[in-house]
């Protein structure tokens, strides 16, 4: 034996090699600047139809077959576009509405955020520690939001497909798409038993069926939280008057459209067909239903005082 | 002819009441021809199997249950049967379109029928001690919110939430044995009527999902359907499952002309006689097995003046002229056919026209039978075909092989009305007369059926037509690839259809067929210009009682005329 080969790693240390990599100069992969204002909804239908576009052919191409690895990763990008709805939903509710700003007050900020984050921003460090990854999470954003106990049916019934999406997202962020069996219980182990370890790997319909279970699933939590959240301004400031907000609707558009702008900017959609109702539409429809019931318990007070 | 036979004549020619589900009681109870197809009907419906009753509008499902249902009623003998209508279904079918838990308010709407016409049985009955809604922890007052909101396809509260989740498959399924129980009956039958859902195929899957569930050793449901449904969702297989029973009578059914004579002559009595024998005996060919019909035909043509055989030529067209505009107006309720209904009737008019020349041709014996190779039929063609039978305007007759399976043909007899419209049975020396196209049509059939592929029928060009019309991309205008796509392959945008029952409101009473100029000028005159219009008044015989010379009689009389209409138009 030479002195140089004596001096050589042992082969075993090698079974592996990799090459020099460069320091990575991050800041300038963000080269996409924020979006100009739109609304949370508007921001995840484009980000979703982004991500439709990358598989879509796939699907109207009888002879293209779908790689299953661009199947994971289109549910990855999918749950993040969720996530960054939810989040932006939030942040701004937080920032204008002064019940949800009320409810998030308790929750804990870490100190670096508190330190050096613009105050519109802070809101976004508060959720930073929660995944929606699963129905749970959602409701509970839901219920803190809506300052309800329950969540709709309609809220529950959408969740259980979205659950199952957030299961096969597991398999496909820390199994490469294996089904384990923790994801196999959740998808219903009887029907799921025998295709544990199998990895996922959709057909394109398959796949766009998922892709409309996402986009239903935001489409119906914008509208109820919108509703659930205008009822509480009313219910606050007139039905079972409490000082939570600073403000209160006039019922004349003059003067209450900015407010009411505020909160439509935030969950109409503007940029995809069918559209949402104008601002004025729907303020006129939510005063006309509103002040039916604050005239209706108006006129019940006047009549047990009168009873009295 | 006594005072009272002549009142009830009179009542026959003025208010004679043709659609089954708003038929009096006593003419239900003794206006029903029993005999053959109709006796196996009734049968079947008070059996302990699970059936479909399948035939085309018009041709007495409704009026067999309603019949059993009063039967039931009476003989403690006979199972109880609780008879539900779904024909309002259409009014819930926005959800579908809005709501992700659609399906969810479908189902509470069809168990919430059920328990309200279990009450209507428990209070025929006397059975004072018992409540359906109550058997679920309701009132009937909650079962009615639920109804009247599901129906006008608006969001449920949270209370009538709570209220919807304690109606479970299992809770009416008990409460439907406790009714059953409490009325001293063995076995219970429920009678779902309208249960065709055509327009809905969503629905339709979820509804038999609901109905399997119910069934069980003490109770079977008996459903009323269009012929030409196949496909009852994956989890429904309608031939293992159920026991198929047809209503829909053959005119080739050697007892048809008498079945439907005594139809006539039950409902219509002595009036009926004002017509030759041979006249009635043409207008019950040319009803094509729908009862229906022929009662509308036997009053056109006992109430009219003039010569007779004009009368009843006129009549023959005008029905079929009816039948083919209802035909047509599926491509109004439903843009995607727009193609397939034209193209069918394309068929139609080819079917036609070989069976008039073939017909014209044959001397002492008839030909209404028309035979198509089975494997010329691809999804398309097929799709095509089972509108026409939908509609009633062909029955197909069981299938027969001819040697080895690529000769099976599928035989239909065309709808005899548009036959005799273009004179088929009266050609070359036959006269023109009632008589004689009876005669011919009572001749002997021909041995074997006329035979043709498809592509002699309808030309090259026009079965390369053949397509689903979808909606392009409502946000860049391109044409979808497939009907179950979810988003457009070119900008990825979600693809969303408009609610075809918020569409059908905004029709105007001109494109809805059947109406009289006059109910339509009695309409518009008020204002109701739109089905929408009419079906969102909370008191419509009010606003048309403003009309001059329009009372009470009149207005309500407009109204139901309408409305049968409308729920016809809708279903």
């Amino acid at each position: 034996m030479t002195d140089a080969q004596a001096n050589q790693e042992p082969l075993f240390y090698k079974i592996t090699s990799a090459q020099l990599t460069e320091a990575l100069n991050t800041r300038v992969y963000f080269s996409r600047p924020p979006r100009p204002k739109i609304s949370a909804v508007d921001e995840f239908l484009q980000n979703a139809y982004a991500i439709n576009k990358l598989f879509l052919h796939f699907e109207a191409g009888p002879d293209l077959e779908m790689p299953a690895e661009l199947a994971g990763l289109v549910v990855l990008g999918y749950m993040s576009a969720v996530e960054s709805y939810l989040r932006k939903l939030t942040r701004h509710l937080i920032g204008i509405d002064d019940l949800v700003c009320q409810k998030f007050e308790q929750k804990p900020l870490s100190f670096g955020a508190a330190l050096h984050l613009k105050k519109e921003m802070l809101p976004e460090a508060l959720l930073e520690n929660i995944s929606f990854s699963d129905a749970a999470a959602v409701k509970e954003l839901y219920r803190s939001l809506c300052d309800a106990s329950n969540v709709p049916a309609e809220l529950e019934a959408i969740l259980q497909d979205y659950n199952r999406v957030c299961a096969i997202r597991h398999c496909c962020v820390h199994r490469f798409g294996r089904l384990g069996m923790n994801n196999a219980v959740q998808l219903g182990l009887q029907s799921h038993k025998s295709v544990v370890e199998h990895t996922f790997a959709p057909k394109a319909s398959d796949l766009s069926m998922i892709a409309n279970v996402m986009v239903n699933f935001v489409r119906t939590f914008n509208g109820l939280v919108f509703k659930a959240v205008l009822l509480n301004t009313v219910k606050h400031q007139y039905l079972s008057p409490k000082d939570t907000f600073s403000w209160k609707w006039s019922w004349t558009i003059r003067k209450d459209r900015s407010r009411f702008r505020q909160y439509y900017e935030m969950f109409a959609v503007q940029l995809d067909v069918p559209r949402s109702s104008s601002l004025s539409d729907l303020y006129f429809d939510f005063r006309a239903s509103e002040k039916k019931k604050i005239d209706a318990k108006a006129a019940k007070a006047a009549k047990d005082a009168a009873g009295a | 002819m006594s005072a009272q036979v002549a009142n009830q004549n009179d009542a026959a020619s003025s208010d004679f009441e043709l659609r089954a589900d708003y038929i009096e009681e006593a003419v239900l109870e003794n206006g029903t021809v029993t005999g053959d197809i109709y006796d196996q009907v009734h049968v079947a419906l008070i059996d302990k199997t699970m059936c479909l009753v399948v035939g085309p509008r018009g041709c007495g499902k409704t009026h067999m249950m309603r019949y059993t249902w009063l039967k039931a009623i009476e003989n403690k003998t006979l199972p109880l049967a609780i008879y539900v209508s779904f024909n309002r279904y259409l009014r819930l079918e926005p959800f579908l379109k809005t709501k992700v838990n659609a399906l969810s308010y479908f189902q509470t709407w069809v168990l919430c029928r059920i328990l309200h016409a279990m009450q209507d049985v428990a209070e025929r009955l006397e059975l004072w001690n018992f409540n359906a809604p109550a058997a679920v922890g309701l009132s009937s007052n909650d079962i009615d919110a639920l109804i009247s909101r599901l129906e006008k396809a608006a969001t449920l509260t949270s209370a009538e939430e709570r209220n919807a989740n304690l109606i479970s498959l299992e809770s009416v399924g008990i409460a439907i044995n406790a009714l059953r129980v409490a009325a001293g009956r063995s076995r219970c039958v429920l009678l779902l009527d309208d249960a065709a859902l055509t327009l809905t195929p969503e629905y339709l899957i979820e509804f038999f999902d609901v109905i399997r569930s119910l069934k069980s050793r003490t109770v079977a449901p008996k459903c009323s359907v269009y012929p030409g449904t196949t496909e009852y969702g994956p989890r429904f297989h309608a031939r293992q499952e159920a026991h198929i029973i047809p209503v829909w009578l053959p005119v080739e059914d050697s007892h048809y002309l008498a079945t439907m004579m005594a139809i006539g002559d039950k409902r219509f009595g002595l009036e009926a006689q004002k017509i030759s024998e041979a006249a009635r005996k043409q207008l019950a060919y040319a009803a094509f097995g729908m009862p229906r019909a022929y009662l509308s035909l036997l009053r056109d043509n006992a109430t009219a003046s003039g010569q007779q055989q004009q009368t009843l030529n006129k009549s023959i067209q005008q029905h079929r002229d009816g039948i083919l505009a209802e035909y047509a107006s599926l491509a109004t309720k439903v843009p995607q056919f727009k193609t397939l209904v034209a193209k069918g009737r394309e068929l139609f008019d080819a079917i036609i026209d070989v069976m008039r020349t073939a017909n014209v041709n044959l001397i002492d014996e008839r030909q209404l039978l028309i035979g198509i190779e089975r494997p010329d039929f691809t999804p398309l063609t097929e799709r095509m075909v089972k509108l026409l039978i939908e509609a009633g305007l062909l029955y197909e007759h069981p299938e027969v092989s001819h040697g080895g399976p690529d000769r099976t043909y599928r035989r239909f007899t065309p709808h005899i009305a548009a036959l005799m419209a273009v004179r088929a049975f009266s050609g070359r020396s036959r006269g023109q007369s009632a008589a004689a196209i009876v005669d011919f049509l009572n001749s002997k059939p021909a041995k074997h059926p006329i035979r043709r592929k498809l592509n002699t029928l309808l030309s090259d060009k026009s079965l390369a037509e053949i397509r689903i019309d979808l909606p392009a991309c409502q946000k860049c205008g391109t044409r979808r690839v497939n009907e179950n796509q979810k988003f457009c392959h070119n900008c990825g945008a979600q693809l969303s259809d408009s609610s075809l029952f918020s569409r059908l409101m905004t029709l105007t009473f001109g494109q809805v067929p059947g109406l009289t100029p006059f109910l339509r000028s009695s309409m518009t005159k008020q204002g109701i210009k739109t089905i929408g219009d009419l079906l969102a008044l909370d008191d419509p015989g009010t606003e048309l009682r403003k009309t001059k010379y329009i009372g009470v009689q009149r207005s309500s009389k407009i109204l139901v005329a309408v409305q049968a209409y409308i729920d016809e138009f809708l279903t």
